[in-house]
């Protein structure tokens, strides 16, 4: 570095262009066509960018054909479980505790519900009746909450897959 | 064209015709990439586990994130691990580029002795300046992309890069590298 803060500009422009393989400029032109120190600095640089041109590398036909194999062989063999979406879990704990919120209040509800429908009932209704109503209510409200949580993982998994496409 | 990242995802459903334009979209950045950084011989080996790896851990791939990113990350990884295991590599493409040297070399040759020089001392880098300048230089990945595939601070780079330059020029005696 030197002590020419515009020395220091022109040099950090010189190095990007040089890390990004473009023709070596300066913005301050001005400062780059007077100062002798930054304009060595240029020609050190584009010397070095023309004997860093790109070594030759290439792969061989059978190592790309059996890179190419090998890879669809681990493609095939665990391919029938597709993996789970990236965000799934995110959105599985998302919707469980959107499910899970109102459930102490739907619970409270019906347990009231229970209570003060039960005690009315209970005037005029055959006991043996009542039971068998209460019956069908547990096992429709117990069928509608498995419908809803077993819903979640399904839901959890389409709406990650969505986010992840967008 | 279809994205990388689209493609990707093809992959991770278990489509093999995605991973298959991805393979020849990548191949030979990807072996040039090796090749730089453990020498061609040893670059066979890795050019195919890493694309073992792209099938196998194809769930862990976030397509909000570009793909070129992941896989030189799986790349570079596969480099490092093979590094620990054995320190040969470096002696062994020395002493290739001093085969080289030691060739008689016709004096209107110059240049190439300058290139041979500068391929030189970047072999002799240590290896944490070493793949920056691949990445940076030879497949222009900027700062931010680095840091992700080497998986340090984008500070690091830059202070990395910056005296990688000055080891390329021949003016720092690299004992230290953050
Ligand atoms: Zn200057």
């Amino acid at each position: 570095m030197s002590n020419d803060p515009r020395c220091d500009a022109v040099r950090a422009q010189l190095e990007e262009a040089f890390w990004s393989r473009l023709p070596l400029a300066a913005g301050d032109t001005n400062h780059f066509e007077t100062c002798a120190a930054c304009r060595t600095y240029g020609e050190e640089l584009g010397g070095l960018g023309a004997q860093l041109a790109s070594p030759e590398f290439a792969v061989s036909e059978s190592v790309s054909a059996r890179a190419l194999g090998r890879a669809r062989a681990a493609l095939a063999v665990d391919g029938q479980a597709p993996p789970l979406p990236i965000g799934y879990g995110r959105e599985f704990a998302r919707l469980l505790i959107a499910a899970l919120l109102p459930l102490p209040i739907v619970l409270a509800w019906n347990a009231a519900l229970f209570n003060v429908v039960g005690d009315v009932l209970a005037g005029f209704v055959p006991e043996l009746l009542l039971r068998i109503a209460a019956g069908g209510y547990v096992i429709t409200a117990v069928g509608w909450a498995a419908l809803l949580f077993g819903s979640i993982p399904f839901l959890a998994h389409r709406r990650a897959t969505q986010s992840a496409l967008r | 064209m279809k994205s990388d990242e689209w493609l990707m995802q093809r992959v991770q459903r278990g489509d093999d015709g995605a991973l298959t334009q991805l393979f020849e979209r990548y191949r030979g950045p990807l072996f040039g990439f090796l090749a730089q950084r453990v020498g061609d011989a040893a670059a066979d080996d890795l050019f195919q586990e890493t694309w073992i790896r792209v099938a196998r851990a194809r769930a862990s791939f976030d397509p909000k994130k570009r793909f070129s990113t992941w896989l030189f990350q799986i790349a570079n990884n596969l480099c490092r691990d093979r590094g620990r295991r054995t320190a040969v590599q470096r002696k062994h493409r020395d002493n290739v580029l001093l085969e080289h040297r030691n060739n008689p070399v016709p004096a209107h040759t110059a240049p190439t002795e300058d290139r041979l020089d500068v391929h030189r001392r970047l072999a002799q880098l240590p290896d944490k300046l070493r793949e920056v300048i691949v990445l940076r230089y030879y497949h222009q990945f900027v700062e931010r992309e680095i840091a992700e595939i080497l998986e340090i601070a984008p500070g690091t780079v830059k202070s990395r890069l910056h005296t990688a330059l000055k080891a390329l020029r021949g003016q720092e005696g690299i004992c230290h590298v953050e």
